[in-house]
Protein backbone atom coordinates (compact mmCIF):
# COMPACT_ATOMS: atom_id res chain seq x y z
CA UNK A 1 0.00 0.00 0.00
CA UNK A 2 1.74 2.94 -1.35
CA UNK A 3 0.27 6.57 0.23
CA UNK A 4 0.67 8.95 -2.14
CA UNK A 5 -0.39 13.02 -1.84
CA UNK A 6 -2.15 14.25 -5.36
CA UNK A 7 -2.18 18.12 -6.00
CA UNK A 8 -5.57 17.88 -7.79
CA UNK A 9 -5.97 21.33 -9.53
CA UNK A 10 -5.92 24.78 -9.31
CA UNK A 11 -4.96 24.28 -13.22
CA UNK A 12 -6.50 20.99 -14.61
CA UNK A 13 -8.05 19.84 -17.97
CA UNK A 14 -11.65 19.51 -16.37
CA UNK A 15 -11.80 22.42 -14.72
CA UNK A 16 -12.96 25.84 -15.71
CA UNK A 17 -12.20 27.82 -12.87
CA UNK A 18 -9.46 27.08 -10.69
CA UNK A 19 -10.31 24.67 -7.49
CA UNK A 20 -7.83 22.44 -5.68
CA UNK A 21 -8.14 19.00 -4.21
CA UNK A 22 -5.49 17.42 -1.31
CA UNK A 23 -5.94 14.45 -2.53
CA UNK A 24 -4.72 11.55 -0.53
CA UNK A 25 -4.18 8.13 -2.32
CA UNK A 26 -3.30 5.04 -1.55
CA UNK A 27 -2.64 2.37 -4.78
CA UNK A 28 -5.13 4.19 -6.97
CA UNK A 29 -8.09 4.90 -4.59
CA UNK A 30 -8.57 8.28 -2.64
CA UNK A 31 -8.76 8.10 1.21
CA UNK A 32 -9.51 11.34 2.01
CA UNK A 33 -9.97 14.82 -0.28
CA UNK A 34 -9.43 18.33 1.25
CA UNK A 35 -10.72 21.39 -0.85
CA UNK A 36 -8.89 24.39 -0.94
CA UNK A 37 -10.13 27.74 -2.68
CA UNK A 38 -8.54 31.16 -2.95
CA UNK A 39 -7.39 31.48 -6.71
CA UNK A 40 -9.55 34.31 -7.53
CA UNK A 41 -11.35 35.44 -4.13
CA UNK A 42 -12.65 39.30 -4.93
CA UNK A 43 -14.34 40.34 -1.49
CA UNK A 44 -17.48 41.56 -3.32
CA UNK A 45 -19.16 41.45 -0.11
CA UNK A 46 -17.00 44.72 0.79
CA UNK A 47 -18.03 46.93 -2.18
CA UNK A 48 -21.15 47.74 -0.50
CA UNK A 49 -18.97 50.20 1.48
CA UNK A 50 -18.14 51.81 -1.76
CA UNK A 51 -21.37 51.18 -4.18
CA UNK A 52 -24.90 52.25 -3.21
CA UNK A 53 -27.16 49.64 -2.65
CA UNK A 54 -28.75 50.47 -6.55
CA UNK A 55 -25.38 49.90 -7.96
CA UNK A 56 -24.99 47.14 -6.08
CA UNK A 57 -27.33 45.24 -8.52
CA UNK A 58 -24.65 45.31 -11.22
CA UNK A 59 -22.08 43.96 -8.59
CA UNK A 60 -24.33 40.92 -7.76
CA UNK A 61 -24.46 40.16 -11.34
CA UNK A 62 -21.23 40.05 -11.83
CA UNK A 63 -20.56 37.50 -9.05
CA UNK A 64 -20.96 34.66 -11.19
CA UNK A 65 -21.76 34.45 -15.29
CA UNK A 66 -23.91 31.40 -15.54
CA UNK A 67 -25.98 32.52 -12.85
CA UNK A 68 -26.37 36.64 -13.15
CA UNK A 69 -29.60 36.59 -13.31
CA UNK A 70 -30.41 34.77 -9.99
CA UNK A 71 -27.77 36.61 -8.01
CA UNK A 72 -29.60 40.04 -8.57
CA UNK A 73 -33.11 38.29 -7.89
CA UNK A 74 -32.24 37.58 -5.03
CA UNK A 75 -30.57 40.58 -4.25
CA UNK A 76 -33.68 42.45 -5.34
CA UNK A 77 -35.94 40.48 -3.26
CA UNK A 78 -34.28 41.28 -0.20
CA UNK A 79 -34.29 45.35 -1.10
CA UNK A 80 -37.89 44.80 -1.45
CA UNK A 81 -38.52 43.43 1.16
CA UNK A 82 -36.29 45.71 3.83
CA UNK A 83 -38.06 49.09 1.68
CA UNK A 84 -41.69 46.90 1.81
CA UNK A 85 -42.15 46.89 -2.15
CA UNK A 86 -44.97 44.88 -3.59
CA UNK A 87 -43.76 44.26 -7.19
CA UNK A 88 -46.19 44.27 -9.59
CA UNK A 89 -47.71 40.66 -10.91
CA UNK A 90 -46.60 41.39 -14.46
CA UNK A 91 -43.10 41.83 -13.23
CA UNK A 92 -43.24 38.42 -10.53
CA UNK A 93 -44.32 36.12 -14.06
CA UNK A 94 -41.32 38.17 -15.79
CA UNK A 95 -39.12 37.05 -13.22
CA UNK A 96 -40.13 33.49 -13.47
CA UNK A 97 -39.69 33.75 -17.17
CA UNK A 98 -35.96 34.90 -16.99
CA UNK A 99 -35.12 33.14 -14.07
CA UNK A 100 -36.00 29.46 -15.93
CA UNK A 101 -34.65 30.79 -19.38
CA UNK A 102 -31.37 31.04 -17.05
CA UNK A 103 -31.02 28.02 -15.54
CA UNK A 104 -31.93 26.04 -18.77
CA UNK A 105 -28.72 27.77 -20.34
CA UNK A 106 -26.61 26.78 -16.85
CA UNK A 107 -28.31 23.19 -16.55
CA UNK A 108 -26.97 22.89 -21.02
CA UNK A 109 -23.81 24.60 -19.99
CA UNK A 110 -22.73 22.14 -17.37
CA UNK A 111 -23.84 19.19 -19.58
CA UNK A 112 -21.92 19.83 -21.68
CA UNK A 113 -18.63 20.57 -19.33
CA UNK A 114 -19.67 17.00 -17.64
CA UNK A 115 -19.38 15.32 -20.88
CA UNK A 116 -16.11 17.03 -21.14
CA UNK A 117 -15.12 15.73 -17.59
CA UNK A 118 -15.19 12.20 -19.43
CA UNK A 119 -13.84 12.69 -22.41
CA UNK A 120 -17.19 12.84 -24.39
CA UNK A 121 -16.58 15.72 -26.57
CA UNK A 122 -18.54 15.45 -29.49
CA UNK A 123 -21.48 14.90 -26.61
CA UNK A 124 -19.89 18.33 -24.85
CA UNK A 125 -20.02 20.14 -28.16
CA UNK A 126 -23.62 19.46 -28.85
CA UNK A 127 -25.10 20.36 -25.80
CA UNK A 128 -23.22 23.99 -26.16
CA UNK A 129 -24.67 24.02 -29.51
CA UNK A 130 -27.85 23.63 -27.94
CA UNK A 131 -27.14 26.33 -25.21
CA UNK A 132 -26.55 28.98 -28.00
CA UNK A 133 -30.02 29.15 -28.81
CA UNK A 134 -30.85 30.28 -25.45
CA UNK A 135 -27.86 33.00 -25.73
CA UNK A 136 -29.09 34.13 -28.96
CA UNK A 137 -32.51 34.05 -26.90
CA UNK A 138 -31.11 36.47 -24.35
CA UNK A 139 -29.67 38.92 -26.51
CA UNK A 140 -33.10 38.99 -28.07
CA UNK A 141 -35.17 39.49 -24.78
CA UNK A 142 -32.66 41.11 -22.61
CA UNK A 143 -29.95 43.00 -24.83
CA UNK A 144 -26.93 40.73 -23.18
CA UNK A 145 -25.82 37.34 -24.12
CA UNK A 146 -24.55 36.44 -20.74
CA UNK A 147 -25.82 38.73 -17.91
CA UNK A 148 -29.49 39.53 -18.93
CA UNK A 149 -29.33 42.85 -16.57
CA UNK A 150 -33.24 42.10 -16.37
CA UNK A 151 -33.83 42.86 -11.99
CA UNK A 152 -34.64 46.29 -10.94
CA UNK A 153 -35.48 47.07 -7.06
CA UNK A 154 -39.84 46.78 -7.81
CA UNK A 155 -39.88 44.79 -10.87
CA UNK A 156 -37.88 43.87 -13.98
CA UNK A 157 -36.42 46.34 -16.37
CA UNK A 158 -37.82 44.95 -19.75
CA UNK A 159 -40.72 43.78 -20.80
CA UNK A 160 -41.81 40.77 -22.93
CA UNK A 161 -44.00 41.87 -25.90
CA UNK A 162 -46.14 39.73 -28.05
CA UNK A 163 -43.08 39.54 -30.38
CA UNK A 164 -40.41 38.14 -27.97
CA UNK A 165 -42.84 36.06 -26.52
CA UNK A 166 -43.16 34.34 -29.79
CA UNK A 167 -39.57 34.06 -30.04
CA UNK A 168 -39.10 32.70 -26.85
CA UNK A 169 -41.60 30.04 -27.75
CA UNK A 170 -40.16 29.08 -30.91
CA UNK A 171 -36.55 28.57 -29.48
CA UNK A 172 -38.43 26.22 -26.52
CA UNK A 173 -39.90 24.45 -29.72
CA UNK A 174 -36.41 23.96 -30.76
CA UNK A 175 -34.66 23.30 -27.13
CA UNK A 176 -37.05 20.68 -26.25
CA UNK A 177 -37.07 18.81 -29.93
CA UNK A 178 -32.75 19.38 -29.37
CA UNK A 179 -32.55 18.39 -25.89
CA UNK A 180 -34.78 15.33 -26.28
CA UNK A 181 -32.30 13.45 -28.78
CA UNK A 182 -29.70 13.89 -25.95
CA UNK A 183 -31.54 11.14 -23.57
CA UNK A 184 -30.25 8.31 -25.43
CA UNK A 185 -26.76 9.42 -25.33
CA UNK A 186 -26.90 10.54 -21.85
CA UNK A 187 -28.79 7.77 -20.60
CA UNK A 188 -28.39 4.86 -22.16
CA UNK A 189 -24.92 4.73 -23.93
CA UNK A 190 -22.80 2.18 -22.41
CA UNK A 191 -19.91 4.36 -22.11
CA UNK A 192 -21.21 7.45 -20.39
CA UNK A 193 -23.22 4.95 -17.79
CA UNK A 194 -19.74 3.45 -16.99
CA UNK A 195 -18.46 6.62 -15.74
CA UNK A 196 -21.66 7.74 -14.10
CA UNK A 197 -23.43 5.17 -12.66
CA UNK A 198 -22.89 4.46 -8.95
CA UNK A 199 -20.30 7.02 -9.05
CA UNK A 200 -19.34 9.09 -6.13
CA UNK A 201 -22.45 7.97 -4.50
CA UNK A 202 -24.24 10.22 -1.88
CA UNK A 203 -27.17 9.17 0.09
CA UNK A 204 -30.49 11.36 1.03
CA UNK A 205 -28.96 11.52 5.42
CA UNK A 206 -25.62 12.63 4.23
CA UNK A 207 -27.14 15.27 1.52
CA UNK A 208 -29.37 16.72 3.83
CA UNK A 209 -26.58 16.34 6.90
CA UNK A 210 -23.80 17.83 4.90
CA UNK A 211 -26.34 21.01 3.95
CA UNK A 212 -26.05 20.31 0.39
CA UNK A 213 -28.58 21.99 -2.05
CA UNK A 214 -29.75 21.78 -5.43
CA UNK A 215 -29.51 19.10 -7.86
CA UNK A 216 -26.98 17.68 -5.55
CA UNK A 217 -29.19 17.11 -2.91
CA UNK A 218 -32.86 16.27 -5.14
CA UNK A 219 -30.87 13.24 -6.84
CA UNK A 220 -29.47 11.94 -3.31
CA UNK A 221 -33.89 11.73 -2.80
CA UNK A 222 -34.47 15.08 -0.60
CA UNK A 223 -37.27 16.75 -2.20
CA UNK A 224 -36.09 20.14 -1.07
CA UNK A 225 -35.93 23.40 -4.12
CA UNK A 226 -36.40 26.94 -3.32
CA UNK A 227 -39.21 27.28 -5.50
CA UNK A 228 -41.51 25.44 -3.07
CA UNK A 229 -41.74 28.43 -1.19
CA UNK A 230 -43.10 30.70 -3.92
CA UNK A 231 -41.19 33.15 -4.63
CA UNK A 232 -41.46 35.24 -7.82
CA UNK A 233 -44.77 33.43 -9.29
CA UNK A 234 -44.07 30.42 -8.39
CA UNK A 235 -46.45 29.57 -5.60
CA UNK A 236 -49.10 30.17 -8.83
CA UNK A 237 -47.42 27.70 -11.54
CA UNK A 238 -47.76 24.35 -9.35
CA UNK A 239 -44.02 23.45 -9.30
CA UNK A 240 -42.65 20.22 -7.71
CA UNK A 241 -39.55 19.69 -7.42
CA UNK A 242 -37.77 17.26 -9.47
CA UNK A 243 -36.20 14.42 -7.43
CA UNK A 244 -34.05 10.99 -8.48
CA UNK A 245 -33.14 8.43 -5.64
CA UNK A 246 -29.86 6.94 -6.56
CA UNK A 247 -27.33 9.82 -5.68
CA UNK A 248 -24.93 9.02 -7.97
CA UNK A 249 -23.50 11.03 -11.09
CA UNK A 250 -25.90 9.40 -13.27
CA UNK A 251 -28.69 10.52 -10.82
CA UNK A 252 -27.61 14.29 -10.75
CA UNK A 253 -27.93 14.08 -14.57
CA UNK A 254 -31.01 12.66 -14.54
CA UNK A 255 -32.09 16.08 -12.03
CA UNK A 256 -30.66 18.24 -14.09
CA UNK A 257 -31.76 16.82 -17.54
CA UNK A 258 -35.30 16.58 -16.07
CA UNK A 259 -35.49 20.44 -14.76
CA UNK A 260 -34.62 21.84 -18.50
CA UNK A 261 -37.88 19.77 -19.26
CA UNK A 262 -39.35 21.58 -16.19
CA UNK A 263 -38.29 25.00 -16.89
CA UNK A 264 -39.37 25.04 -20.37
CA UNK A 265 -43.02 23.81 -18.86
CA UNK A 266 -42.45 26.83 -16.60
CA UNK A 267 -41.53 29.33 -18.81
CA UNK A 268 -44.36 28.13 -21.19
CA UNK A 269 -47.09 27.98 -18.29
CA UNK A 270 -45.91 32.22 -17.16
CA UNK A 271 -45.87 33.11 -20.50
CA UNK A 272 -49.85 31.92 -20.73
CA UNK A 273 -50.88 33.15 -17.71
CA UNK A 274 -48.87 36.77 -18.08
CA UNK A 275 -50.81 39.11 -16.22
CA UNK A 276 -50.76 42.66 -18.14
CA UNK A 277 -50.02 45.59 -16.19
CA UNK A 278 -47.09 47.70 -15.13
CA UNK A 279 -43.50 45.65 -15.03
CA UNK A 280 -41.94 48.06 -11.67
CA UNK A 281 -42.79 49.92 -8.88
CA UNK A 282 -40.30 52.94 -8.80
CA UNK A 283 -39.18 52.67 -5.37
CA UNK A 284 -38.75 57.08 -4.97
CA UNK A 285 -36.15 58.09 -2.40
CA UNK A 286 -37.32 55.26 -0.26
CA UNK A 287 -33.93 53.88 1.39
CA UNK A 288 -33.54 50.48 3.35
CA UNK A 289 -33.89 49.78 7.06
CA UNK A 290 -32.90 46.76 8.83
CA UNK A 291 -32.07 43.54 8.57
CA UNK A 292 -33.34 40.39 5.61
CA UNK A 293 -32.77 37.27 4.24
CA UNK A 294 -33.39 36.39 1.02
CA UNK A 295 -33.57 32.87 -0.84
CA UNK A 296 -33.68 31.90 -4.27
CA UNK A 297 -33.22 28.31 -6.50
CA UNK A 298 -30.60 28.51 -8.33
CA UNK A 299 -29.21 26.34 -11.20
CA UNK A 300 -26.68 24.70 -8.50
CA UNK A 301 -29.18 24.90 -5.80
CA UNK A 302 -30.28 27.61 -2.63
CA UNK A 303 -28.85 30.80 -2.63
CA UNK A 304 -28.83 32.88 0.24
CA UNK A 305 -28.08 36.38 0.63
CA UNK A 306 -28.35 38.41 4.30
CA UNK A 307 -28.65 42.17 3.79
CA UNK A 308 -28.57 44.84 6.98
CA UNK A 309 -29.25 48.23 5.96
CA UNK A 310 -29.62 51.64 8.24
CA UNK A 311 -31.10 54.06 5.61
CA UNK A 312 -28.63 55.39 4.28
CA UNK A 313 -27.41 54.79 0.37
CA UNK A 314 -24.98 52.34 1.54
CA UNK A 315 -25.82 49.15 3.33
CA UNK A 316 -23.85 48.37 6.14
CA UNK A 317 -23.62 43.92 5.46
CA UNK A 318 -23.61 42.13 2.27
CA UNK A 319 -23.49 38.26 2.81
CA UNK A 320 -23.81 35.40 -0.44
CA UNK A 321 -24.02 31.89 0.82
CA UNK A 322 -23.78 30.58 -2.51
CA UNK A 323 -24.96 26.92 -3.46
CA UNK A 324 -21.43 25.66 -4.20
CA UNK A 325 -20.06 26.48 -0.80
CA UNK A 326 -22.92 24.66 0.09
CA UNK A 327 -21.80 21.86 -1.46
CA UNK A 328 -17.98 21.40 -1.50
CA UNK A 329 -18.53 19.39 1.57
CA UNK A 330 -20.24 16.57 0.07
CA UNK A 331 -17.13 15.74 -1.84
CA UNK A 332 -15.47 14.93 1.28
CA UNK A 333 -17.70 12.24 1.72
CA UNK A 334 -18.17 11.13 -2.36
CA UNK A 335 -14.53 11.33 -2.98
CA UNK A 336 -13.16 8.38 -0.18
CA UNK A 337 -12.93 5.08 -1.98
CA UNK A 338 -13.57 5.97 -5.32
CA UNK A 339 -10.46 5.19 -8.21
CA UNK A 340 -8.47 8.46 -9.15
CA UNK A 341 -9.87 8.36 -12.66
CA UNK A 342 -13.23 8.99 -11.09
CA UNK A 343 -12.62 12.05 -9.56
CA UNK A 344 -12.85 14.23 -12.20
CA UNK A 345 -16.11 13.14 -13.18
CA UNK A 346 -17.32 12.99 -9.41
CA UNK A 347 -16.32 16.61 -8.94
CA UNK A 348 -18.05 17.90 -11.72
CA UNK A 349 -20.95 16.47 -10.92
CA UNK A 350 -22.04 18.93 -7.86
CA UNK A 351 -22.01 21.48 -10.53
CA UNK A 352 -19.07 23.48 -8.88
CA UNK A 353 -19.31 27.08 -9.76
CA UNK A 354 -15.55 28.65 -7.92
CA UNK A 355 -16.53 32.66 -8.71
CA UNK A 356 -19.94 31.96 -6.81
CA UNK A 357 -17.75 30.26 -3.70
CA UNK A 358 -15.34 33.03 -3.92
CA UNK A 359 -16.77 36.19 -4.53
CA UNK B 1 -45.34 39.23 -0.13
CA UNK B 2 -44.11 35.62 0.14
CA UNK B 3 -42.26 33.98 2.85
CA UNK B 4 -39.43 32.97 1.10
CA UNK B 5 -37.87 36.38 2.01
CA UNK B 6 -37.49 36.26 5.89
CA UNK B 7 -36.58 39.16 8.11
CA UNK B 8 -34.46 38.37 11.11
CA UNK B 9 -37.07 39.56 13.53
CA UNK B 10 -37.74 35.53 14.18
CA UNK B 11 -33.73 35.33 15.55
CA UNK B 12 -33.34 33.95 19.08
CA UNK B 13 -30.26 35.26 20.85
CA UNK B 14 -28.12 32.23 22.52
CA UNK B 15 -25.09 32.81 24.28
CA UNK B 16 -21.25 31.88 23.19
CA UNK B 17 -20.90 28.90 25.16
CA UNK B 18 -23.97 27.49 24.86
CA UNK B 19 -24.47 27.37 20.83
CA UNK B 20 -23.16 24.26 20.52
CA UNK B 21 -25.44 22.44 22.65
CA UNK B 22 -28.42 24.51 20.46
CA UNK B 23 -26.78 23.52 17.55
CA UNK B 24 -26.62 19.49 18.80
CA UNK B 25 -30.92 20.34 20.17
CA UNK B 26 -31.69 21.44 16.40
CA UNK B 27 -29.97 18.67 14.49
CA UNK B 28 -31.77 15.96 16.98
CA UNK B 29 -35.33 18.01 15.72
CA UNK B 30 -34.15 17.20 12.02
CA UNK B 31 -32.68 20.96 11.31
CA UNK B 32 -30.59 21.32 8.27
CA UNK B 33 -27.32 24.32 8.68
CA UNK B 34 -27.96 26.46 6.18
CA UNK B 35 -25.06 29.06 6.81
CA UNK B 36 -23.54 31.13 9.51
CA UNK B 37 -23.36 34.86 8.82
CA UNK B 38 -20.94 37.19 11.08
CA UNK B 39 -21.67 40.78 11.18
CA UNK B 40 -19.93 43.76 12.83
CA UNK B 41 -22.78 45.33 15.28
CA UNK B 42 -22.08 47.59 17.86
CA UNK B 43 -18.56 48.85 18.50
CA UNK B 44 -16.15 45.76 19.33
CA UNK B 45 -18.73 43.68 18.98
CA UNK B 46 -19.12 40.65 16.15
CA UNK B 47 -22.83 38.98 15.71
CA UNK B 48 -22.70 35.51 14.67
CA UNK B 49 -25.94 34.56 12.62
CA UNK B 50 -26.88 30.76 12.44
CA UNK B 51 -29.44 29.72 9.49
CA UNK B 52 -31.06 26.51 9.90
CA UNK B 53 -34.21 25.09 8.12
CA UNK B 54 -35.92 22.12 8.08
CA UNK B 55 -38.55 21.90 5.35
CA UNK B 56 -37.42 25.31 3.98
CA UNK B 57 -38.85 27.23 7.34
CA UNK B 58 -35.65 29.17 8.89
CA UNK B 59 -34.49 29.25 12.16
CA UNK B 60 -31.87 32.11 13.26
CA UNK B 61 -29.79 32.16 16.41
CA UNK B 62 -27.60 35.24 17.10
CA UNK B 63 -24.32 34.99 19.15
CA UNK B 64 -23.14 38.44 20.37
CA UNK B 65 -19.26 38.36 21.53
CA UNK B 66 -16.41 40.82 21.97
CA UNK B 67 -13.96 41.32 18.71
CA UNK B 68 -11.05 38.93 19.09
CA UNK B 69 -12.68 35.90 21.33
CA UNK B 70 -13.04 33.06 20.24
CA UNK B 71 -16.19 30.19 19.54
CA UNK B 72 -16.35 26.79 20.09
CA UNK B 73 -16.99 25.64 16.17
CA UNK B 74 -19.90 24.00 15.95
CA UNK B 75 -17.88 21.12 13.42
CA UNK B 76 -18.81 18.53 15.91
CA UNK B 77 -22.11 18.68 15.31
CA UNK B 78 -22.39 19.83 12.22
CA UNK B 79 -19.07 18.94 10.20
CA UNK B 80 -19.89 20.83 7.10
CA UNK B 81 -20.04 24.17 9.04
CA UNK B 82 -15.77 23.76 8.92
CA UNK B 83 -16.08 25.88 5.55
CA UNK B 84 -18.04 28.65 6.81
CA UNK B 85 -16.08 28.61 10.04
CA UNK B 86 -12.74 28.76 8.32
CA UNK B 87 -14.22 31.81 6.05
CA UNK B 88 -15.46 33.52 9.68
CA UNK B 89 -11.91 32.90 11.37
CA UNK B 90 -9.65 34.68 8.43
CA UNK B 91 -12.43 37.42 7.23
CA UNK B 92 -13.12 38.47 10.64
CA UNK B 93 -10.27 37.34 12.85
CA UNK B 94 -12.53 35.72 15.11
CA UNK B 95 -11.10 32.40 16.74
CA UNK B 96 -13.04 28.84 16.31
CA UNK B 97 -11.71 26.24 18.52
CA UNK B 98 -11.76 22.94 17.94
CA UNK B 99 -12.30 23.61 14.58
CA UNK B 100 -11.16 21.10 12.15
CA UNK B 101 -10.14 21.02 9.67
CA UNK B 102 -8.63 24.55 10.48
CA UNK B 103 -6.92 26.35 7.13
CA UNK B 104 -5.41 28.61 9.52
CA UNK B 105 -6.15 32.01 7.22
CA UNK B 106 -5.35 30.63 4.14
CA UNK B 107 -9.09 29.36 2.92
CA UNK B 108 -9.45 32.67 0.48
CA UNK B 109 -6.84 34.91 2.04
CA UNK B 110 -2.94 34.50 0.58
CA UNK B 111 0.23 35.05 2.42
CA UNK B 112 0.06 38.70 1.14
CA UNK B 113 -3.68 39.50 1.72
CA UNK B 114 -4.85 41.88 3.93
CA UNK B 115 -5.40 40.14 7.32
CA UNK B 116 -8.66 39.79 8.79
CA UNK B 117 -10.24 42.26 5.78
CA UNK B 118 -13.65 42.29 6.71
CA UNK B 119 -13.12 42.88 10.85
CA UNK B 120 -13.73 46.83 11.91
CA UNK B 121 -10.59 47.34 12.64
CA UNK B 122 -9.90 46.82 9.07
CA UNK B 123 -12.32 48.97 7.91
CA UNK B 124 -9.30 52.15 7.43
CA UNK B 125 -8.22 53.15 3.97
CA UNK B 126 -4.63 51.72 5.08
CA UNK B 127 -6.27 48.23 5.18
CA UNK B 128 -8.51 48.23 1.87
CA UNK B 129 -5.34 49.49 -0.23
CA UNK B 130 -2.21 47.95 1.59
CA UNK B 131 0.68 49.34 -0.14
CA UNK B 132 2.09 46.88 -2.88
CA UNK B 133 5.84 47.40 -1.38
CA UNK B 134 5.24 48.48 2.22
CA UNK B 135 2.96 46.18 3.64
CA UNK B 136 4.14 43.22 2.34
CA UNK B 137 7.21 43.04 4.57
CA UNK B 138 4.88 43.67 7.81
CA UNK B 139 1.74 41.29 6.44
CA UNK B 140 4.20 38.17 5.97
CA UNK B 141 6.23 38.65 9.30
CA UNK B 142 2.49 39.17 10.81
CA UNK B 143 1.32 35.91 9.18
CA UNK B 144 4.54 33.49 10.63
CA UNK B 145 2.59 34.14 14.27
CA UNK B 146 -0.70 32.90 12.71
Amino acid sequence: MTRTLIPFGPQHPVLPEPLHLTLDVSNEVVTAAVPVFGFVHRGLERLVERRDFRQMIQVVERVCGICSTMHALCYCQCLEELMAIAIPPRARYLRVVWAELHRIQSHLLWLGLFADSFGFESLFMQCWRIRERMLDLNQATAGNRIIPAVNVIGGVARDLGGKAQGQILTTLEALERDTGRLAGTLFEDATVRQRTSGKGRLTGPEAYELGAVGPTLRASGVAQDVRQLGYAAYGELEFAPVVESDGDCLARTRVRYREIAQSIALVRTALERLPAGEIAVPPGARKPHGEAIGRVEQPRGELLYYVRADGSAHLTRLRMRTPTFANAPTLGAMLPGVELADVPVILLSIDPCVSCTER
Amino acid sequence: VTDTIMTLANHIRVAPDAMVAEAARLKRQGYRLVALTAVTGAPEQLDVLYHFDRELRLEHRRVTLPLGAALQSITAVYPAAFLVENEIQEQFGLQFSGLEPNYQGRLFLDHDSPRAPMAPAASGEAARHPAPSSSAAGDSASNEGA
